[in-house]
C-alpha cells in the first residue's frame, strides 16, 4: 500500500478517536412518531418524486410512504453494513501495515454503532427491519486482487449512495427530529470512511488492474456496473409500497417497483446521484464511458 | 403423473420471465430442470430481480434469502418447490 492510504487512515484514526461516542444515545427516542403526519424521507428522495403516481397521492399518503422509504433506508444501510462489518474483521490483521489496522478498528466500531441507531428506529416504530434481497454465488477463482478490488469498491459504491442521501437530509429541518439526527449522525462518519474508502479503491485498482488480462477487466467491470444497478434497485423496495398502502389502490407492489424504477424522473434522479462515483470510476478507467453504466434499465 | 394447474402456471410465468432477462434464451429452449445458474441464464446479479418477481408471484408474500442457499434458485422446479408450493415460505 502507497504512503497516501497510510496518511489518511492516520488522519481518519485521529478523528475518530477524537469523537469516539455512543451516537445512537444523541437521540431523544422518546419522540412522538406518527406515520402520515411527518416526513421521515425529503419529499425530492422518494423513490416516486417526479413520476405519475406521485401527483395521483395525497400528501398524508406521500408522509406515510416517506415512513415506510425511510425504514426501506435505514434498512438497506444495516443490511450493507452487515458484511462491511464482516469483511472488515476478516481483513483486520491482513495488512502490513499497522496504521491500516488501526483505522480499520475505527471503521467496524463506527459501522457496529451505524447498525444500532438505523435497526432501533426499524424496530422501535416498523416492528421490523426489511430482508436484503442480493443473493451473491460463490465465485471459486479469483485473479490476485480481485476479491479484494471488488469488496472495497462495492463499499465504495454502496456508501457513495446512501451518503448522497445522508447529506440531503441531516440538515432537513421539514423531517422528522429523529430521521433528520439519523442521516447527519451517518454522513459525519460516512464522509471519513469514503476518504478511506476512494483511496484504498484506488490504490487496489492501481497495484493489480495492470496484471488482470482482458476477460478478468471485464468480468470486474461487468459486477461492479450490477451492483451499482442492484445498489439502485433496493431504493425501489416493493415492500415499502405494499407497507405504504399503495398495493391496494395501484395494483401490485411489484407493479409499482417496475414503473417507478424505469420511469424517467427516477432514472435521471439516480443519474444525477451518482455523477460523482462515475467521474471517479471514469477518471481511473475502472468503468469506461462506454460500459452500460447508467442503472437506467428497467427492472 | 399430472403436473398440477398452478404449477404449469408458475412454469411459464419463470420461462417468460427468464427469457425477458436474457435475450440469448428462448422460452421453448427451458426446461423445469434446466440448470439456471450453470448454463448461465442468471447472474448472482440478477437473482435480486427474481426474487421480487416470485415475491409477486407469490401475491406480494416477501422472502427473506438470508437463510437460503443458491440451489434454491437452480432450476425452475427448485424455485417452484422452494418458493410457490407453500414451502420455503
Amino acid at each position: 500500500m502507497g504512503t497516501q492510504i497510510r496518511n489518511i487512515a492516520e488522519r481518519m484514526s485521529s478523528l475518530s478517536a477524537r469523537i469516539y461516542n455512543f451516537p445512537a444515545d444523541s437521540i431523544d427516542w422518546n419522540e412522538e412518531v406518527e406515520i402520515g403526519r411527518d416526513w421521515f424521507t425529503a419529499p425530492e428522495l422518494l423513490s416516486v418524486n417526479g413520476t405519475p403516481l406521485a401527483a395521483k397521492l395525497s400528501e398524508e399518503q406521500l408522509k406515510t410512504l416517506s415512513f415506510w422509504e425511510a425504514v426501506n433506508f435505514y434498512s438497506l444501510n444495516i443490511n450493507g453494513e452487515l458484511p462491511l462489518v464482516h469483511g472488515l474483521t476478516d481483513r483486520l490483521f491482513k495488512s502490513a501495515d499497522p496504521s491500516i489496522t488501526n483505522y480499520l478498528h475505527h471503521f467496524i466500531d463506527e459501522e457496529n454503532k451505524h447498525m444500532q441507531y438505523f435497526g432501533r428506529f426499524c424496530q422501535k416504530f416498523a416492528g421490523k427491519v426489511y430482508a436484503d434481497k442480493k443473493v451473491v454465488f460463490p465465485q471459486e477463482e479469483w485473479a490476485p486482487g480481485e476479491e479484494e478490488f471488488l469488496f472495497f469498491a462495492k463499499v465504495m459504491v454502496f456508501e457513495e449512495t446512501a451518503d448522497h442521501y445522508n447529506i440531503l437530509q441531516g440538515n432537513d429541518e421539514r423531517l422528522h427530529p429523529i430521521s433528520r439526527r439519523i442521516n447527519l449522525l451517518h454522513h459525519q462518519d460516512e464522509a471519513r470512511h469514503l476518504a478511506f474508502g476512494r483511496q484504498m479503491v484506488l490504490d487496489l485498482w492501481q497495484q493489480h488492474s495492470k496484471d488482470w488480462g482482458e476477460a478478468t477487466l471485464s468480468k470486474v467491470r461487468k459486477t461492479l456496473t450490477n451492483y451499482i444497478e442492484s445498489t439502485w434497485k433496493e431504493y425501489y423496495n416493493p415492500e415499502m409500497y405494499k407497507d405504504a398502502g399503495l398495493a391496494l389502490q395501484f395494483g401490485s407492489s411489484y407493479d409499482i417497483f417496475q414503473s417507478v424504477y424505469s420511469d424517467p424522473a427516477a432514472m435521471a434522479h439516480r443519474k444525477s446521484v451518482n455523477k460523482k462515483l462515475r467521474s471517479f470510476l471514469h477518471k481511473n478507467d475502472i468503468l469506461q464511458e462506454t460500459s452500460h453504466d447508467d442503472a437506467t434499465t428497467n427492472p | 403423473m399430472t403436473m398440477p394447474q398452478q404449477t404449469r402456471e408458475f412454469h411459464q410465468k419463470l420461462f417468460t420471465w427468464l427469457a425477458a432477462q436474457n435475450p440469448k434464451v428462448n422460452v421453448e429452449d427451458l426446461r423445469p430442470d434446466t440448470n439456471l445458474i450453470k448454463e448461465k441464464i442468471i447472474s448472482s446479479m440478477q437473482v435480486m430481480d427474481l426474487i421480487l418477481f416470485i415475491e409477486n408471484l407469490r401475491g406480494d408474500e416477501p422472502i427473506d434469502p438470508a437463510s437460503l442457499k443458491p440451489q434454491a434458485f437452480e432450476s425452475v422446479d427448485a424455485i417452484c418447490s422452494s418458493f410457490l408450493n407453500g414451502e420455503g415460505s
